[in-house]
């Protein structure tokens, strides 16, 4: 494999649907980090991630995966890349068992030993079948499937979606460990951003098929804040310092993107950082400017 | 790298062949009880002959292998689409090709192991029944089976098309019923062409015309079996062509569905 600083790397990615267009995605996941991509339901992220995996056939765009185009080196690509989705793809009538042989047989490098580290790691039952699990633990075994060919990089579509704060944690932990080997990398989709924030490096924020904002988690909390004033002082603020304002009955909150020069130009007002939430929110009502 | 897959198919299908096969067993058992009841006068022969014995046998030697063949059958395309393998396995290093060849693969295996299986079932049935084994029997079990697998290859196609069980079959159905009825026609104007040449015919008013003689139609019996077995020597390889043909025009439609689908 070749040497390569960005595990992902996405441009101009587009795929038209009917009532639905992923319009010309471009951003890139640095090698050795964990990156959020972030979007409410229908933004494009699954869309983004099927044409990533190469379930969905772009219309146009490229897409680089570990160095190589995913165009020629598909079958290389896809042994070194891990995919867990929201719901677990294996027939109920299955069990762990029988999960190890199948894949022992479809990838080279599959190990049986760090398969059955983690079931024990997780408490799971190598003989009962899949129907019988609990959704956390159909995820649990997921990541435990995923974590054991050695893949490089690591594809998450709404993984920790719908568990309970303890299985999101324990899992959190996975992959944190997960990504002590710095050739390892993690996309990570969710619109669980407390989870983002946590262990994300970097951030990508989608909304409807357009790609909004995309670096540095650091650095996108750093230059975000959310302005709180009066409904007096609100009406001062030029439109081109603030994403979108939420209006309530004591004033007015707003999402500035450039934090130092609105602490400078609007001093008397609050300014509060901005958690990731709150950038989502505020940027899917970009649009309509004021909400409430 | 397709043996997973192949493997997962195995799986995903015990249940139903263990099923399967205690029935084959429960029937098998049931023949040789039957043999067994016969040598100690507990039942009859029909006409006086051994019609009933007989029948028993071609039950055993025929007819149960014919079962073998036909549940070893498999297909999980709609089951592979609920559980959304479909969207997961493509995530896999594979390609379209090897993942619905896979289940080809697997359909083709198993068949391979229910024929060995069926003329182990017609040696059992030959020593039961102290009959001496007959190589063209050990032939036509390989036929039904082959046949089978390519209606069973329209099959899979048709759930790759349809994703529907229901569809599938009743569109199989339907064309199993046009071509029975095209033998069946194509057999009675034989027959007819055959007759009239010796001055019968069979859809003509006149009733002393309209009835061919018993050693006519065992003659044209004869006739035909010996040219079906002269066309079986000399153009097997054109069944073999059809057969290949429409099994891989299936599997490069179900690979074109599979994709498109996606």
């Amino acid at each position: 494999m070749t040497a390569y600083e960005n595990a992902i790397e996405i441009n101009g990615l587009t795929k038209r649907y009917d009532g639905f267009t992923l319009n010309n995605v471009t951003f890139s996941v640095p090698k050795g980090s964990i990156m959020g991509f972030i979007g409410q339901n229908g933004a494009g992220k699954s869309t983004t991630i099927n044409a990533l995996l190469g379930i969905v056939k772009p219309d146009s765009g490229d897409i680089r995966m570990l160095g190589m185009e995913t165009s020629s080196g598909t079958a290389d690509i896809k042994r070194n890349i891990s995919a867990v989705f929201d719901e677990m793809p294996f027939h109920d009538q299955l069990n762990a068992k029988m999960l190890d042989k199948m894949l022992r047989y479809i990838y080279p490098t599959w190990s049986s030993e760090t398969f059955f580290g983690y079931l024990e790691r997780f408490s799971l039952p190598v003989k009962k079948k899949f129907g019988k699990f609990s959704k956390g633990m159909k995820m649990k075994m997921q990541i435990s499937a995923a974590l054991s060919h050695g893949a490089k990089l690591l594809i998450m579509d709404e993984a920790t979606t719908g568990l309970d704060p303890v299985v999101r944690n324990e899992i959190l932990d996975i992959f944190m460990e997960y990504l002590q080997d710095e050739d390892n990398t993690i996309l990570m989709s969710s619109h669980i951003t407390s989870d983002l924030e946590k262990i994300a490096d970097s951030v990508t924020f989608i909304d409807k098929g357009r790609i909004l904002l995309t670096g540095y988690k650091d650095d996108i909390l750093a230059s975000h804040a959310v302005m709180k004033c009066s409904r007096e002082d609100y009406a001062a603020v030029d439109r081109e310092d603030y994403i979108s304002a939420r209006l309530n009955d004591f004033g007015a909150e707003l999402l500035v993107q450039d934090r130092t020069a609105c602490e400078r130009k609007y001093s008397g007002a609050i300014i509060d950082p901005a958690t990731l939430d709150d950038i989502m929110i505020y940027y899917v009502n970009r649009e309509k400017k004021e909400w409430s | 790298m397709m043996k997973g897959l192949i493997l997962k198919e195995f799986y995903l299908s015990l249940r139903i062949r263990a099923i399967c096969l205690l029935s084959y067993l429960i029937l098998l058992i049931l023949c040789i009880l039957v043999k067994i009841s016969s040598v100690y006068g507990n039942v009859a022969d029909m006409n006086g002959k051994d019609m009933f014995l007989g029948t028993i046998f071609y039950l055993m030697a025929l007819a149960l292998p014919a079962v073998l063949g036909i549940s070893s059958l498999s297909c999980h395309v709609l089951e592979d689409e609920k559980s959304r393998f479909k969207h997961f396995s493509r995530s896999l290093p594979l390609t379209s090709r090897q993942i619905v060849g896979s289940l080809y693969i697997h359909n083709l295996l198993s068949l391979g192991a229910a024929t060995v299986c069926g003329w182990l079932t017609y040696f059992l049935a030959c020593g039961v029944f102290s009959r001496s084994i007959e190589p063209r029997y050990l032939l036509y079990i390989l036929i039904i089976n082959a046949i089978l697998f390519t209606f069973y290859c329209s099959k899979i196609y048709l759930n790759y098309r349809f994703q529907s069980r229901k569809v599938s079959t009743a569109i199989l159905a339907v064309l199993i019923i046009v071509l029975s009825f095209g033998l069946e026609f194509g057999m009675l104007g034989l027959m007819n062409y055959y007759f009239k040449k010796r001055g019968y015919d069979m859809f003509s008013d006149n009733e002393d015309k309209k009835t061919p003689p018993d050693s006519l139609t065992a003659e044209f019996a004869s006739d035909f079996a010996r040219n079906l077995g002269w066309v079986g020597a000399h153009f097997w390889w054109a069944f073999m062509l059809v057969g290949g043909a429409v099994i891989l025009l299936s599997y490069l439609r179900s690979v074109r569905e599979f994709e498109r689908r996606s």
